[in-house]
């Protein structure tokens, strides 16, 4: 696209600002 | 709902229901002042617009905003609370192994290590009993974490080895998987100690709030000595061994040193790469409170900082500031994000006694006792008091346009205003646009 640069777009196992968390099955 | 801001020169644009990130052109920041979903090219803005930047240009980006729509990913419906399962088994416990300190930070919001209670070392028996009762209660959860805190948690030495060798033989009778943390002030450090963290231990918290002068003002010992020299040399030794297992340094700063970036600047001049610093969470009136006026040099200050990461981690890819550790594309699930912390659900913390509170920073608070372990009982009313005042504090972030990539702590719920949100916000503005830098 020329006028937008779209940059980004329950288990309970991951460790306990919860955006800096890394999802367990992601790891 | 979306949210736009400008920081380094870049325009950004948040969905703050989807967790969409975009860099846009001026048109597009524009439009969006005016654009709601559903309105046309023959709306009034638009001409005003086209006279501005031509017909041709205004066209397309309508077009270019309105695909992201029709995609929805721009202009997303929130995720309705009530469809989310929030009521979780216990799997993390912060273990106040030691209700005493030898320190006597001006901060401490643990009253000094005795959390306004008397000062006390948990014993072996309901250090047991504590881990007995969190496999009890961690249902189908393989994961469990044990967090030694205080107080000053190498006051008990003796009993944080015992708990660690107890768990981790419990662990393989019920097919558990325990994961150690321990936070302390570094005073009680000698070699034998930091071989045994550094092999038991998933993550080091260690407390140093940078330069010398501004740690020494507000960690001091008991006689009112400063103990930036006391307990560095260990800091470095710990830091230096810890291989691929993580560590933190974790300062804290208030209204006497909003320039806090030279104290991260400092910290990892020394040699530490992980480092994290957060403002002091105070209620009383005392002169190094950080307030709504500080508000401003806050926000100026979280920029520099991330000016300042950039340029290191182009030279040096370990270096990690906590809180610009956003990570978008592998971050955590919906559930995890609307539960946080997991606050008295799947977060509990236990005294010495044996007493269990929601988390650490409600102990002591006789409302908020959830039971003993020594004894096995858990009030399950309490609960879903938490679980209740983690929902009407949802519905106040609603309107929130960080929303996405930040949780809500029910500590600050119940007991702090909303400056805490505004520095999260910040701060959050701040890690966005590092993560942009690149693009």
């Amino acid at each position: 696209m020329k006028h937008i640069n779209v940059v980004y777009n329950g288990c309970g196992e991951c460790q306990s600002t919860v955006g800096n968390q890394v999802c367990e099955s992601n790891k | 709902m979306i949210h736009k801001f400008e920081k380094n020169g870049k325009k950004v644009v948040v969905d703050s229901n989807g967790g969409l990130v975009c860099i846009v052109d001026d048109i597009v920041y524009d439009i969006l002042d005016f654009y709601t979903p559903g309105c046309r090219k023959s709306n009034a803005w638009f001409g005003v617009l086209s006279e501005k930047y031509g017909n041709e240009e205004v066209s397309e980006a309508f077009d270019e905003i309105q695909n992201l729509v029709d995609s929805s990913v721009l202009f997303c419906k929130e995720v309705p609370i009530d469809n989310v399962p929030i009521e979780s088994p216990v799997k993390a416990m912060c273990l106040n192994i030691a209700h005493d300190c030898q320190m006597r930070c001006r901060y401490c919001f643990a009253s000094h290590g005795d959390f306004g209670g008397k000062r006390s070392l948990m014993d072996e028996k309901t250090a047991k009993n504590a881990i007995d009762f969190l496999i009890l209660n961690s249902g189908k959860r393989k994961n469990l974490e044990v967090d030694f805190f205080g107080g000053e948690p190498l006051m008990n030495f003796d009993v944080v080895k015992k708990t660690v060798g107890y768990a981790k033989k419990s662990a393989k009778i019920f097919g558990k998987n325990f994961r150690f943390t321990i936070t302390t002030n570094g005073l009680g450090l000698d070699d034998e100690k930091i071989d045994f963290l550094n092999k038991e231990m998933s993550n080091i918290v260690m407390s140093l709030d940078g330069r010398k002068s501004v740690n020494d003002y507000m960690r001091v010992t008991s006689s009112g000595y400063g103990t930036y020299d006391a307990v560095l040399e260990n800091f470095l030794k710990i830091a230096k061994n810890r291989k691929n297992k993580d560590y933190y340094i974790r300062g804290t700063f208030t209204k006497k040193n909003l320039d806090f970036t030279k104290d991260v600047v400092h910290l990892y001049s020394l040699g530490f790469k992980k480092i994290s610093l957060e403002p002091a969470v105070i209620d009383e009136k005392v002169d190094y409170a950080i307030d709504f006026s500080d508000l401003d040099k806050i926000k100026e200050e979280y920029d520099n900082l991330a000016k300042w990461v950039s340029q290191i981690k182009k030279i040096d890819p370990e270096f990690v500031f906590f809180h610009f550790n956003i990570d978008l594309d592998h971050g955590p699930c919906l559930t995890k994000k609307i539960k946080g912390c997991g606050c008295g659900n799947d977060y509990i913390s236990v005294t010495p006694d044996g007493s269990i509170f929601p988390c650490h920073q409600f102990v002591g608070r006789s409302e908020y006792l959830m039971g003993n372990v020594n004894d096995n009982y858990f009030d399950k009313n309490l609960k879903s008091k938490c679980i209740k005042i983690l929902k009407d504090r949802l519905k106040k972030c609603n309107l929130c346009p960080i929303k996405p990539f930040c949780a809500p702590c029910l500590a600050k719920s119940e007991f702090t205003s909303r400056l805490g949100c505004e520095i999260s916000r910040s701060r959050v503005e701040s890690a966005l646009a590092l993560k942009l830098s690149s693009f």
